[in-house]
């Protein structure tokens, strides 16, 4: 364990000294970051302005949940799509011969290789969002904090677990490596709380592509209007996903024949 | 003569490419659910009652003929012309006697009516689920087609512009990401445009973005009046003149600083 600590951190390392050589995406990924802000608040005010509430969220719930959109969509940005989306062309190109051959988890190794620092703002701005919502809630007591950010590392681990699973398998499937991408679109909609969409979607958002529990629960935890099932699911639906990944990664990795043999 | 047959062998050529990748493309329409999604949540709120004029069904009709439009128009080529011109990808393409944006044309083109294959069965799904009606009129048809037709273009070259912009800098596919938020935002594809405050709607009107989504669409639901929809195409019209001239001018200069990695 403390290995990889070790190690995530020699990483991390690296990856800074990597994006100090591109300092100029900072800017264009903070403009994004604001831009991503911009256009979320803008929406939530089009809506407010003709409704008083959607699926029963005032509009400061409604923007904690953008605080943790944002906050995930961040975390995707920074540590997903630089490590899991080169899966596919370690596969092609043979190169994941190499990850094999390290005395790690390969699996960790292709998740955590690279972290995309500059696309910081965004997680921090989605952080900023939240904070002023609950303190607009008058929810920002420890315990709730506390809380909240029990449930957002369970929504990341769900996340990267779904991920991890739709980019392994481009082991069979060489040719189709743009799975995440179909995720990425449904992850969209966690901008909306589930309860605003109508019962079957709400069940699909639930147990099938389970974003009620990346978003919705989260930002009910802030918003001091969490139901405990709820939140002992969504640890639940982590572990299980979490454990589902690893064991298609192995399964995968055993069917695994290089690519040029 | 001569042209015709080279068109003819370019969609030819890129249709085998297409057929080959349609796997990935299939993936690629279901990634446009953004426009399926915004349906679903609007037509939650309305039915409470109607917002700004808007039924449950007119929501459905708008989004499901959103997300027919974007499928209509797809481009990803400052994507690609960015990672050529940066990888020195670019030395083949300009070997050839022709103008590589007339490839990248029978690509989209080719792309983008598998795009329509795959997505009209899941429209016409979404028309019969929701109750949602298309006033399917010749007039608005034939409008509609020369909606898409100038979207598509001002769209096409807008991006070719920005993907040409690898000529000079490393942030041209940033600067893509940037503007497709801008186009989804801006464009409609999330809230119908007429549903924003009057000062957002009167600075929207010269951005290019609401002619890329929201009037074709407006054409095609029989929403615009006659001077409105005349007004509509004179934009489309200038934003043509003015991207394409700039693809021109940045094709023109960027050659002359493109040097290939190697070379």
């Amino acid at each position: 364990m403390t290995r990889y600590l070790r190690l995530l951190r020699i990483f991390l390392v690296n990856s800074l000294q990597l994006e100090m050589e591109y300092r100029a995406n900072f800017a264009m990924d903070a403009l994004n970051a604001l831009l991503a802000f911009g256009s979320g608040l803008l929406v939530l005010y089009a809506i407010f302005e003709h409704a008083e509430s959607i699926g029963g969220w005032s509009f400061p719930q409604a923007l904690a949940l953008l605080g943790v959109f944002m906050i995930l969509e961040g975390f995707i940005e920074l540590v997903l799509y630089p490590n899991l989306n080169s899966l596919p062309e370690y596969i092609r190109k043979g190169d994941m011969d190499f990850m094999l051959l390290k005395p790690v988890s390969a699996q960790f190794l292709v998740s955590f290789r690279y972290i995309r620092l500059w696309k910081l703002p965004e997680l921090a701005t989605g952080v900023a969002l939240l904070g002023y919502a609950m303190a607009a809630l008058n929810t920002l007591t420890p315990a709730t904090v506390a809380l909240t950010v029990v449930l957002l590392v369970s929504a990341a681990t769900i996340v990267y677990a779904i991920w991890c699973m739709l980019t392994t398998t481009a082991f069979w499937l060489v040719k189709v490596e743009n799975l995440p991408e179909f995720f990425y679109s449904i992850f969209s909609a966690g901008r909306f709380p589930v309860s605003a969409f109508p019962t079957w979607a709400r069940f699909a958002l639930t147990f099938i592509v389970p974003i009620a529990f990346v978003t919705t629960v989260p930002a009910s935890a802030a918003a001091g209007r969490l139901d405990g099932a709820m939140a002992a699911g969504s640890l639940l639906v982590a572990a299980l996903a979490l454990l589902l990944s690893h064991g298609l990664w192995r399964l995968a990795v055993a069917s695994y024949t290089s690519a040029s043999s | 003569m001569h042209r015709l047959r080279l068109l003819h062998r370019l969609f030819a050529v890129s249709a085998a490419e297409t057929a080959e990748y349609r796997a990935p493309i299939l993936v690629w329409v279901l990634t446009g659910t953004m426009p399926l999604i915004m349906m679903m949540i609007w037509m939650g709120l309305a039915k409470a009652g109607p917002m700004a004029g808007y039924e449950a069904e007119d929501f459905a009709a708008y989004f499901l003929a959103i997300f027919l439009v974007r499928q209509m128009t797809v481009c990803w080529v400052h994507e690609e012309l960015s990672r050529e011109i940066r990888l020195g990808e670019m030395s083949p393409r300009l070997l050839r006697p022709l103008d590589p944006y007339w490839l990248f044309v029978a690509q989209h083109l080719t792309v983008a009516a598998m795009h329509l294959v795959i997505a009209l069965p899941v429209a016409v799904i979404g028309f019969a689920a929701t109750g949602a009606t298309i006033p399917l009129e010749p007039a608005n048809s034939v409008l509609f087609v020369l909606a898409i037709a100038g979207a598509w273009t001002i769209r096409f070259n807008m991006l070719y512009g920005v993907g040409l912009l690898a000529f000079w800098t490393d942030q041209a596919a940033a600067l893509g990401n940037l503007i497709f938020t801008l186009y989804i935002v801006l464009g409609g594809a999330v809230v119908p445009l007429d549903l924003f405050p009057a000062s957002v709607q009167q600075a929207l009107a010269f951005l290019p973005f609401a002619y890329l989504l929201n009037f074709p669409v407006e054409v095609l639901l029989g929403k615009l009046t006659g001077p409105a929809v005349l007004r509509g195409f004179v934009v489309q019209l200038l934003w043509i003149l003015l991207f394409v001239g700039l693809r021109h001018l940045l094709w023109r200069n960027g050659l002359k600083r493109y040097s290939a990695v190697g070379a």
